[in-house]
């Protein structure tokens, strides 16, 4: 059984965790100075699927991911195929991600596989023990992500530069919309692995915080570096951090701070780990489970983190997956849940 | 046992030690000239010396090591190859280039810079257009027994006193050359005997260097940039042209620039103190100081002016004028073809602790 405040933690970790590498700078390559405004856009349409996301859980109660899908029966399937593949593809984003962060500005030396292995071999461990464990992991984690995340933030403000958010809407509405809804698809869309939880919790608050964070960051990659760079770096969340410098005499601590990234990426891929396992045949789950996330470790250090072009494409396509999953199957799965309430309210009575 | 093996897995795994140079092992480069010669890029790596001191006192601090080749990634390689340690780029402080390089071959270096991934952005990048980089890079004394960190001193300090150099690191010069409304500058430096003399500016279109501003203009391109901290002026007595007073600001000149419609207008307030004077002038006498006011107000609009055509002549909108405008109109506009008028308020706010000294 999972606790309100480990939700808490795992819903903020989700929020924030496809903003590395992909977030920050296809956003930002769309709208420049305006996606502050995409970001806060963004934020308010992710509340309502975060919504959607938080009564499914409310009306399903005690019941698992699968047996709801069960009920469902084909449309259940469909939508359980669906999530599937999903939650393969957000894992595979992320180890890939995390391979092209860590060797890029941490391990540059290091093989992909002497990268990405201890985290396969920790998820494998974490999902073995179950969500019980991985929320208590996420839980723990939790105040030292938010802690340098505070202090990177709070370091950096001084050297925010507010003349560089003018002049807003340079964009075309088009390209605001479309930033609006990559923002809202990247930062809820992961909230679909949260209905792997038993136990309903509200999560607003949770994916709130991550917003506040991820604004805060729009904010300072605008004020400190200026639109032009923004759009230039391949990180730009990480290169802001190189101006950090600590009562005038601690700098170049950005490894140390960007490690928030990574403990974002660690527990996401954890959870989508969980969810890959929640969706697969009951019966063979325990040994099929380690099999998949196996092959995707393969998959993701010979062919897909080797070759840039699969990253590229990765990069573009994600959001749209994101968009397309979240709003076929939350809504269906609202309905269906809310149906199953208000029939079992009517027997009750 | 299980739980032991696996720690000691994570151990191996985790602790990023495939990446691991031993300090001893590290050459770190806190400056780099590079020069263009015969068509070639020459690389010129400044390596801390990293000898114990106590054992070998006579020791430079520095050594050097060069590579060439037709690109500056393979430049950068060959020099790397005369380096029998792992070449470590983060704490570069400088990079001097030369005029051919900033004038035909900026976007390379650019392109190959930003793309580092040791190199920090924050370093200062200056041009040496009176001698090849390499001669700068290798200009060591006794007091500045390192080149790149004087250099870097230099520019940090200078700015503050002559304010004819840029403050700009390598960041915010990206920010204006890549920018769509805006050019860059860069300060320059030179060498006298074994001195680094450091100033004035060099100024940008796109990525080609045009000309080097002079000493006055590069001091009055500061405060139109609201980036001055002491200015000082020499005028002609109103009653004898033979002599002179010397005038400083006392607080840094304040610029405000207005822009309407094709008009663009630089209010300068500037508070000066009497630092010299040979003059006769009373300075009991309210009108004899707004005489020496108005004196000095012509002259800085006279300069103002001419930094203004200079600026125009060599289509360099260093000021970022096509900026604010299009901040401000939403418009995109060549500054050449705005209206400049420039609106100078001198006050002299202090004349030392005399009023004259008996003639």
């Amino acid at each position: 059984m999972t606790t309100k405040r480990q939700n808490f933690a795992v819903f903020y970790f989700l929020s924030r965790a496809l903003f590395l590498g992909i977030g920050f700078s296809l956003i930002l390559n769309i709208t420049k100075q305006d996606s502050i405004i995409a970001f806060i856009l963004g934020t308010l349409i992710g509340c309502f699927f975060i919504y959607l996301v938080n009564k499914i859980n409310y009306y399903k109660k005690d019941l698992s991911l699968t047996e709801v899908l069960n009920q469902m029966k084909l449309p259940g399937l469909i939508i359980r195929i669906i999530l599937l593949i999903y939650g393969i593809i957000l894992f595979t984003n992320g180890i890939v991600f995390f391979q092209l962060f860590a060797s890029s500005f941490l391990l540059s030396q290091s093989p992909l596989w002497f990268i990405s292995l201890p985290i396969i071999v920790l998820v494998l461990l974490v999902s073995k023990k179950g969500i019980t464990i991985a929320f208590r992991v996420a839980e723990c984690l939790f105040p030292i992500s938010f802690i340098l995340t505070l202090l990177s933030l709070i370091s950096l403000l001084p050297y925010n530069n507010f003349d560089n958010f003018l002049p807003l809407f340079v964009s075309k509405p088009w390209q605001l919309v479309c930033s609006t809804f990559y923002y809202a698809a990247l930062s809820s869309a992961p909230g679909i692995l949260m209905l792997i939880s038993k136990k309903s919790h509200h999560n607003l608050k949770s994916y709130l915080l991550g917003s506040f964070t991820l604004i805060t960051k729009i904010i300072l990659i605008l004020g400190i570096i200026g639109p032009t760079l923004a759009v230039v770096y391949r990180f730009p969340e990480y290169v802001i951090l190189k101006e950090i410098k600590l009562l005038d005499f601690i700098e170049k601590i950005e490894n140390i701070v960007g490690i928030s990234w990574i403990i974002d990426n660690f527990v996401f891929i954890a959870v989508t780990s969980l969810f890959i396992k929640e969706l697969l045949p009951t019966k063979i789950k325990e040994s099929l489970h380690p099999l998949i996330i196996i092959l995707i470790f393969i998959v993701s250090i010979t062919i897909i983190g080797r070759e840039y072009a699969y990253e590229v494409i990765m990069y573009y396509t994600i959001p749209i997956v994101l968009l397309i999953v979240m709003v076929t199957t939350v809504p269906l799965l609202f309905i269906h849940t809310y149906q199953k309430q208000k029939k079992l309210k009517k027997t009750t009575n | 046992m299980k739980k032991i093996i696996i720690l000691l897995v994570f151990i191996f795994l985790s602790t990023g030690c495939y990446d691991y140079v031993e300090l001893n092992n590290l050459a770190i480069i806190p400056g780099i000239a590079i020069d263009k010669i015969d068509d070639e890029y020459q690389v010129v790596f400044e390596i801390l010396n990293t000898v114990n001191k106590e054992e070998n006192p006579n020791e430079e601090k520095v050594y050097f090591v060069k590579g060439q080749a037709s690109t500056i990634s393979e430049a950068f390689l060959n020099a790397s190859y005369e380096i029998p340690k792992s070449a470590y780029t983060a704490h570069v402080d400088t990079i001097v280039i030369d005029e051919e390089i900033a004038t035909n071959n900026l976007k390379d270096i650019i392109d190959f810079l930003i793309r580092d991934i040791d190199v920090r952005n924050q370093f200062y990048l200056v041009i040496s257009p009176y001698s090849p980089a390499e001669d700068i890079i290798k200009t060591t004394s006794t007091t500045n027994p390192v080149a790149s960190t004087s250099i870097k001193d230099l520019i940090e300090q200078v700015s503050k006193k002559r304010n004819i150099v840029s403050e700009l690191n390598f960041e915010k010069f990206l920010a204006h050359i890549l920018g769509e409304h805006k050019d860059g500058y860069l300060t320059t430096i030179s060498k006298d005997e074994d001195t680094l003399k450091i100033g004035p500016i060099a100024i940008f279109s796109d990525y080609k260097m045009q000309t080097i501003l002079s000493n006055v203009n590069a001091a009055n391109f500061n405060i139109l940039n609201n980036s001055s901290y002491e200015n000082t002026y020499k005028i002609k007595c109103p009653d004898n042209a033979e002599k002179n007073i010397v005038l400083a600001t006392s607080i840094p000149a304040a610029t405000e620039t207005k822009i309407e419609n094709q008009n663009v207008t630089f209010n300068i307030n500037m508070e000066v103190k009497v630092v010299e004077n040979h003059c006769n002038i009373n300075f009991r006498n309210t009108k004899d100081l707004e005489t020496i006011e108005n004196i000095l107000a012509s002259k800085v609009q006279e300069e103002m002016n001419l930094l203004i055509s200079e600026l125009i002549k060599y289509n360099s909108d260093i000021l970022e004028i096509a900026h604010q405008y299009y901040k401000q109109y939403r418009q995109h506009i060549d500054f050449r073809k705005l209206n400049y008028q420039t609106q100078v308020k001198v006050l002299i706010n202090r004349n030392g602790l005399i009023f004259e000294v008996k003639e």
